[in-house]
């Protein structure tokens, strides 16, 4: 998959190409707004991580330019800027996501990650399925091999963005963002509790653990180990 | 009402103090007057009609009781102007000439001299004045009286008398309405300084107190007090501006290259096997290194709303369903370090805020209660509308914050464990209090009898 990252600083640009390389992606770089809006325009990307401040032509205008031109390339927005007011422009000049710098890599992975897989959803779904771990979303109803399992609304919308991007880091910052709908800095790892929660419903009593952990990143949801 | 604050103005009472003090010393001045004058008229008078008694006694010397009679008729026309009283009597007192209607009834006696009340008419309705006369027994037994009615010693006493109570009333008037005026100038002017006070307590810190209209330069001590109290807070602004600029680029200058040193950490550790005995180590120093940066990103977030970030960007938000949010996440975390939660959301509560920030808040609150009030406490979360001025409390059954240390606590990076050894880098309520401050909220720490209990008042939004 290719993927373009458009940064003017070097060291975070070679240090976000260096690992998205070993992740396995086609990179290509960018230093200025308007690179970025030739390369956006012309190459085939699966992704684009913007920044918002470029030289020449800045990220939101870029985006804009993208988004006018009818080219539905999914993008991560980067900024120095955290405020809320700023995701927001940030998001609605046409980004698909945003990441206040500095980042984890392992952050950042995970956010391309579930914005490629946004791309590759087609259509709603109305069944999700993770092994023999089930969820209608019509009848908002979680099987596990057949057993009905009760989950508190919260839990379900949980699971659901877990199964949603099912193979896939999904980080704490994503959790409280898309199932919570809050974008701060919890002092105690409040999420942990609820995924042990859901872990004690889905996986307790069944020989393969569905959800697991992955150590300094998030979660991921998973039928083969 | 606002006579009332008037009044209360120390103008107005140095005004109406001096006013007092004037009239007061009119007082004196006219007393003095009076006395002295009065003194000079009576002795003047007294000299007076001692030199007529002692002409006319030279005149009965001389011509004898006829020769005098005829003298007293003639000084004692009652159309001539002045004020004398003759009377010649005999030895028994029958008049014989002069202007009074008989021997007079005594008063006061004062060896010769006598005081009587005698009526007279001049102009009008007859009045009664006071009279003195000097008495003489002339050779033969006959009877002198000479004498002067008191009448412009009255006169000057009434005219004195007005010309008080005029300068009494005229001073206490002008006082009050001199007051008034410089009270009236005085406040509005003390109000100005007042308001804009007000102004920068609510965290408007760029607000200063606006000059006199007109822009009249170096004028008086206001204009001055005006001048100094503004470079005084441009100082202060200054000094803070730097202070928190250091703050803010010492977080900000570190969170980068703190970031990459995570990134590499975490790089090393993907390269590792499972089964790497140094995994445990590395991954331990990505921790540390997370904890750091939130540290940072909490003294960020700090830094900002202090310097009003956001606060064009308020929405109305309900307080209410902020706060269920925050109880639907941290209830399990609750449950599980044994505490319990308990809510109580009395209907919606509107406020003018930021609903992220306020989340956080509330968030904060919650996570150091459960950090500090221990296994089997009771954390209890209130929203109450309050009639437009919702309040938050956030209270817990735990050991609580002694009085003294209440203040302090709010400050950054204060941990009242002296070891530290509870997980937290002091700043959370720090970051509470900046955020209560943004939206012009009062964040007040109480006793809860036991354990603590912090109380958030959000004004009225709008």
């Amino acid at each position: 998959m290719r993927i373009l990252v458009v940064e003017d600083d070097e060291k975070t640009a070679a240090f976000m190409v260096k690992g998205l390389n070993e992740a396995g992606y086609v990179v290509d770089h960018a230093a200025t707004g308007r690179d970025g809006l030739f390369l956006a325009t012309s190459g085939d990307y699966d992704a684009a991580i913007v920044d918002r401040m470029l030289p020449a032509l800045d990220g939101l205008s870029l985006i804009q330019a993208l988004r006018a031109a009818n080219i539905q390339t999914p993008i991560l927005i980067l900024s120095a800027l955290g405020q809320v007011d700023d995701r927001v422009s940030g998001l609605r000049a046409g980004g698909d996501d945003y990441l206040t710098k500095p980042f984890a890599f392992s952050e950042l992975l995970a956010r391309v990650e579930s914005l490629l897989r946004r791309r590759g959803g087609s259509g709603p779904e109305t069944r999700l399925t993770v092994g023999d771990l089930e969820m209608d979303l019509l009848a908002r109803t979680v099987r596990r091999g057949g057993t009905l399992i009760e989950l508190q609304p919260r839990e379900f919308r949980l699971l659901e963005y877990l199964m949603r991007h099912a193979g896939q880091v999904v980080t704490r910052t994503m959790l409280l963002e898309n199932v919570w709908d809050y974008h701060f800095d919890p002092q105690t790892n409040v999420i942990d509790v609820h995924i042990s929660r859901l872990r004690q419903k889905i996986d307790k009593g069944f020989e393969a653990p569905l959800l697991h952990t992955v150590r300094g990143a998030g979660y991921c949801i998973r039928a083969a180990p | 009402m606002r006579l009332h604050r008037f009044f209360r103005t120390t103008t107005f009472r140095l005004a109406l103090l001096y006013a007092v003090l004037f009239s007061a010393s009119s007082l004196v001045l006219f007393a003095f007057i009076y006395g002295t004058t009065s003194v000079l008229i009576a002795r003047e008078r007294e000299q007076s009609i001692a030199a007529n008694m002692a002409s006319l006694q030279d005149h009965y010397a001389a011509t004898g009781l006829r020769g005098l009679a005829a003298a007293i008729l003639a000084r004692a026309q009652p159309n001539r102007v002045g004020d004398n009283i003759y009377l010649l009597t005999d030895p028994q007192f029958r008049p014989i000439a002069g202007n009074g209607t008989g021997w007079p009834p005594l008063v006061e006696q004062d060896g010769p001299w006598l005081t009587f009340p005698i009526e007279r008419q001049l102009l009008g309705e007859p009045e009664v004045y006071l009279a003195k006369a000097l008495h003489a027994v002339l050779p033969g037994g006959y009877h002198l009286l000479v004498g002067q009615d008191m009448r412009t010693q009255e006169r000057f006493r009434r005219a004195i008398v007005e010309a008080l109570i005029w300068s009494v009333a005229i001073t206490l008037c002008l006082g009050l309405v001199v007051g008034l005026v410089m009270s009236r100038n005085t406040l509005r002017r003390i109000e100005s300084i007042n308001s804009a006070a007000e102004r920068i307590m609510r965290g408007e810190l760029k607000h200063r107190i606006p000059g006199r209209a007109g822009g009249r330069a170096g004028g008086d001590e206001f204009d001055r007090l005006t001048e100094n109290l503004n470079a005084m807070l441009d100082e202060i602004d200054r000094l803070m501006g730097s202070m928190r600029t250091v703050t803010h680029n010492i977080a900000h200058d570190l969170r980068s290259p703190l970031t990459r040193v995570r990134n590499r950490l975490e790089s090393a550790l993907a390269g590792m096997d499972e089964s790497d005995p140094r995994r445990e180590t590395v991954e331990q120093a990505v921790t540390e290194a997370d904890q750091l940066l939130a540290t940072f990103n909490a003294l960020l977030s700090i830094a900002d709303a202090e310097a009003g970030a956001g606060r064009g960007d308020m929405v109305p938000v309900d307080l209410e369903a902020v706060a269920r949010d925050v109880a639907e996440l941290y209830e399990p975390l609750v449950e599980e370090r044994g505490l319990f939660l308990e809510t109580r959301l009395l209907g919606p509560a509107l406020v003018s805020g930021n609903r992220q920030l306020l989340f956080q808040a509330i968030a904060n609150l919650i996570d150091n209660a459960v950090k500090y009030a221990g296994p089997g406490r009771r954390i209890s979360l209130t929203v109450e509308p309050g009639n437009g001025r919702p309040e938050l409390v956030v209270a817990d059954d735990g050991p609580g914050i002694p009085a003294s240390d209440r203040s302090r606590v709010l400050e950054r990076f204060v941990r009242l464990d002296p070891s530290r050894s509870t997980p937290g880098s002091g700043l959370g309520l720090s970051l509470v209090a900046a955020i209560a401050r943004l939206h012009n909220a009062t964040l007040s720490l109480e006793d809860n009898h036991p354990g603590l209990k912090v109380r958030i008042r959000f004004p009225m939004p709008g």
